[in-house]
């Protein structure tokens, strides 16, 4: 039973269903969720550590408007034996639910399309198995299969992304949030928007709130380690909000924009650049971020002067490379857009208005060359 | 497409670990990859790379990359770095020519003018040219951008003991707020304070902290070491000998320097495994390793290395020009000199190596050019090795017996100052520079030279004699002590590394007793 408006709600929903034998939650493609959405084909199944299935991830038909959705299926019940875990389970599966209400209105993120629980009852069993539900816009694909690391591609769509999820972050960060889990596979593809591309920022189950009230709020780090930032790998901890998650953000666009021209995530690079003496972990270094600022400053310069600007195609080269240094600055304290910092600010904003302003100019610069063929 | 919650990369807070990926997030971009094989996926996959403990599931994908036309050439050295695991061009990207050399900083610096290290190498740029007020200013603008950077403050003082000014040196070391608790600034201020013949302040806080063990393993290479030549000064061996143990666990190019070049104290045996050790330098412990050895061709080839890492340094190239003076190769002596004099004009012993090359080559009026330079500046510790290159000048045009005589004073001065290996240095010097003048003495003075060898043996004596076709070599060293031993445990078959000071000659492994030690 699906209730809640339409539109640009969520809808809510109960469904119980009657079968003889209770699917487990990875056998589910054939099922219809409150009569709306069809499973239609079942993604991978991420494992948990320590084993069994908990979420499952499956592309479904609305059969409402016809549109393909994403629809996350979460068996929390398999916990039931550690109760610590299934705590954790709920709690986050909650909070996804909590954050995609937040960001309902944001038109660079992904919507929830419907949420609620899905539960089987056999003859022999009169309490139902339910399963947590998260029904999602499904777009065309992250931007992984789309990119085209060629040096001779128009710079145009990759300096959309940008821009798309630059303007995800500013929607974000003005509801308070960050979104901590910047990368390739959390940027989606969706159908134009006429000319423009249209481009959103999925999975926002690892959200950071300034108010302190999310589950990964208190922790160092939630998301993926291949793409965070330099300060957070040496456990550097920054007092101020802004300076700490916002600056985030930013990080993670840049070495977005490093993956997006030279295949390689920032990060890595630098990494991989340090002298092993200078390097996080056992062996190497172990004193404090802020005395080994120097060192990681200098090895980013180099590997973005070496590595990463010389693959900006010339026209934008110039700008986008400021932008990139900028987003990459290794002391949050001084990360963003420079008017912005002395305000006190990151200025993702900003730096969103001079991504748009870099793409038309590729845009432009594309169709010129592309009457002169 | 989502991606599933990725539970198992929660971390709890305030706990920092190495870079760790989840397996689970590497099946599912592995499982990305292999259904679309798009190079986006690849790309993503690749990310991995920076976990070392994935390196194995990404090989396939890295072969993939490096195969592929598609690929980057980022992504092809991350697959590199994977393949490898560890190592790979990053290093040679990092340390390319071009990015090193001035443009290739300046060019940096444009687009980045915060970057303090830049600003260090181009100073030292700078002063490998001998453009002490560009090296002043760059590493004053490094100074301002990070007052509080060791290698900022290392570095400037540095600077200013390479032109002469050790007492500014160690004023400046001093009085930076953080050298009381920094143990790589008070290594820097108990050695520059040495340089400059003045009282450190933070010896006895230092010999505290090595005691107590305050810092860890890693940073106190060079306090180990500036307090260990402080006791090599003052000959209390064993206490240096014991600090030397200490920095070698993680030795750096200047702590393997001081531990060759005092071997004869130390007793402590240098070899290749511990040169490896050195994070960088490693041309430097080398060159001196061959001296030793008194293979002087590798000293030749190795110095030359050894100026290219350290441009700024006129110490490669003084030991260049003596080897190759040694060996008889003026003209390469002579490059040499005058390479290291560009870097440090006021180098008296490069002017002496310089005035000796060019008297060889009969250059007599530029030789006695430079012996007049060194003369005035009254350096007494110079004068016998300028009385001997005066000599040579004077047997080569001619003149016997004023020549004779010259080298018969240097020879007295070696002597009053007890400096026994120079003296057989200088012998040995004398009889070539005879026999190129067809001195009448000449066979007398070779005998004096190789009688002289054989009571008191010096490496560049070996080989000056050697060019006279003359047997000459110089025995072994007694055994050393070593700084580590590996234990092979027979019960247990173990074999663990341990950092001790053994006795001298003790075996590099030795096999524990068949009673076991936890008996």
């Amino acid at each position: 039973m699906a209730t809640g408006q339409g539109g640009n709600e969520a809808v809510e929903f109960n469904d119980i269903q009657q079968v003889a034998q209770i699917p487990k939650a990875d056998a589910l493609v054939g099922v219809t969720i409150a009569g709306r959405w069809r499973l239609d084909e079942k993604f991978h199944v991420g494992k948990q550590e320590s084993g069994g299935n908990f979420g499952v991830g499956y592309t479904a038909t609305d059969l409402q408007d016809g549109l393909r959705r994403f629809v996350k299926v979460v068996d929390f019940r398999s916990r039931l034996r550690d109760m610590s875990q299934l705590r954790q389970l709920l709690e986050m599966a909650e909070f996804e639910v909590i954050m995609h209400k937040a960001c309902m209105r944001m038109s660079k993120v992904v919507r929830m399309v419907g949420h609620g629980q899905l539960a089987f009852q056999t003859p022999a069993s009169p309490d139902p198995y339910n399963y947590l539900c998260l029904v999602l816009e499904r777009g065309d694909g992250d931007i992984k299969n789309h990119v085209d690391f060629r040096p001779d591609r128009s710079p145009y769509w990759k300096l959309w992304v940008l821009r798309e999820v630059a303007l995800a972050i500013v929607q974000m960060e003005r509801a308070q949030l960050a979104h901590n889990d910047i990368k390739p596979s959390n940027v989606i593809r969706f159908p134009n928007n006429g000319a423009m591309h249209n481009i959103k920022l999925g999975d926002v189950g690892r959200t950071v709130t300034k108010s302190g009230t999310g589950p990964f709020d208190g922790m160092v780090w939630a998301g993926d380690p291949r793409h965070k930032p330099l300060e957070v790998l040496y456990g550097w901890e920054e007092p101020e909000w802004q300076n700490r998650r916002t600056a985030a953000d930013a990080y993670m666009l840049g070495n977005l924009a490093s993956f997006l021209f030279t295949g390689a995530s920032l990060t890595e690079r630098i990494i991989n650049s340090l002298p092993p003496e200078y390097r996080h972990g056992v062996g190497g270094y172990a004193g404090p971020y802020r005395d080994l600022l120097d060192v990681v400053r200098h090895v980013r310069n180099r590997v973005l002067e070496d590595q990463v600007i010389p693959t900006f195609p010339a026209e934008v080269r110039l700008e986008l490379g400021d932008i990139v240094r900028w987003l990459t600055e290794p002391d949050p304290q001084l990360r963003g857009e420079p008017s912005a910092r002395r305000g006190g600010t990151v200025g993702i904003d900003r730096i969103q208005s001079r991504l748009e302003r870099l793409a038309q100019r590729a845009q432009i610069h594309e169709r010129v060359n592309a009457r002169l063929k | 497409m989502y991606q599933s919650d990725m539970l198992g990369l929660i971390k709890p807070a305030k706990s920092v670990t190495p870079v760790q990926t989840s397996d689970e997030a590497v099946d599912l971009a592995l499982w990305a990859w292999e259904q679309t094989k798009s190079i986006g996926d690849l790309a993503d996959l690749l990310a991995f790379g920076m976990d070392v403990g994935q390196h194995i599931r990404l090989a396939p994908a890295a072969d993939a990359a490096l195969k592929s036309p598609e690929a980057t050439p980022a992504m092809k050295l991350v697959a590199q770095e994977i393949l490898k695991s560890g190592a790979s061009e990053a290093f040679l990207w990092r340390d390319a020519e071009a990015a090193k050399s001035v443009r290739g900083l300046r060019a940096l610096l444009r687009n980045t003018p915060n970057d303090a290290l830049a600003l260090v190498d181009l100073a030292q740029h700078h002063l490998a040219v001998g453009k002490q007020r560009a090296a002043y200013r760059a590493l004053m603008a490094a100074h301002q951008i990070s007052p509080n950077s060791v290698h900022v403050l290392r570095a400037v003082t540095r600077f200013w003991i390479h032109i002469g000014l050790p007492d500014k040196a160690h004023a400046f070391i001093k009085k930076a707020p953080r050298t009381a608790t920094d143990p790589w600034l008070m290594a820097s201020e108990i050695a520059t304070a040495q340089v400059a013949g003045a009282q450190s302040t933070q010896l006895r806080k230092a010999q505290r902290a090595l005691t107590t063990k305050s810092f860890n393993s890693r940073d106190v290479t060079e306090l180990a070491g500036a307090v260990g030549g402080t006791e090599l000064y003052h000959g209390n061996f064993k206490e240096a000998r014991k600090l030397f143990r200490l920095a070698l666990e993680y030795p750096t190019d200047n702590v393997l320097a001081q531990a060759i070049t005092n071997q004869d104290h130390l007793q402590i045996e240098i070899d290749d495994s511990l040169i490896q050790k050195a994070p960088n330098g490693v041309f430097e412990g080398r060159a001196l390793q061959a001296l030793l050895r008194t293979d002087f061709e590798e000293v030749g080839r190795l110095t030359e290395c050894w100026a290219e890492e350290e441009a700024f340094s006129s110490r490669p190239r003084l030991l260049q020009s003596f080897v190759h003076g040694a060996m008889g190769n003026f003209e390469l002596a002579l490059e040499a000199a005058d390479a290291g004099l560009l870097t440090d004009p006021k180098d008296l012993s490069l002017r002496g190596n310089r005035a000796y090359a060019l008297a060889l080559m009969k250059r007599f009026d530029e030789a006695g050019a430079e012996l007049k330079l060194i003369a005035a500046q009254g350096d007494e510790d110079n004068r016998p090795l300028t009385l001997a290159t005066m000599g040579a000048v004077k047997l080569l045009m001619g003149e016997y017996e004023l020549g004779s005589a010259l080298y018969e004073e240097a020879l007295t001065e070696f002597e009053r100052k007890k400096a026994e290996l120079q003296y057989s240095d200088c012998l040995a010097f004398y009889a070539r520079t005879a026999k190129k003048a067809e001195s009448p003495t000449r066979s007398e003075v070779l005998q004096r030279a190789t009688d002289r060898f054989l009571k008191v043996p010096s490496h560049a004596a070996a080989v000056v004699l050697r060019t006279l076709d003359q047997d000459a070599e110089v025995k072994q060293d007694e055994p050393m002590r070593r700084v580590t031993q590996w234990e092979w445990d027979k019960t247990a078959n173990t074999l663990t590394q341990k950092h001790v000071l053994t006795k001298r000659g003790a075996s590099a492994v030795v096999t524990l007793p068949h009673e076991s030690k936890n008996k």
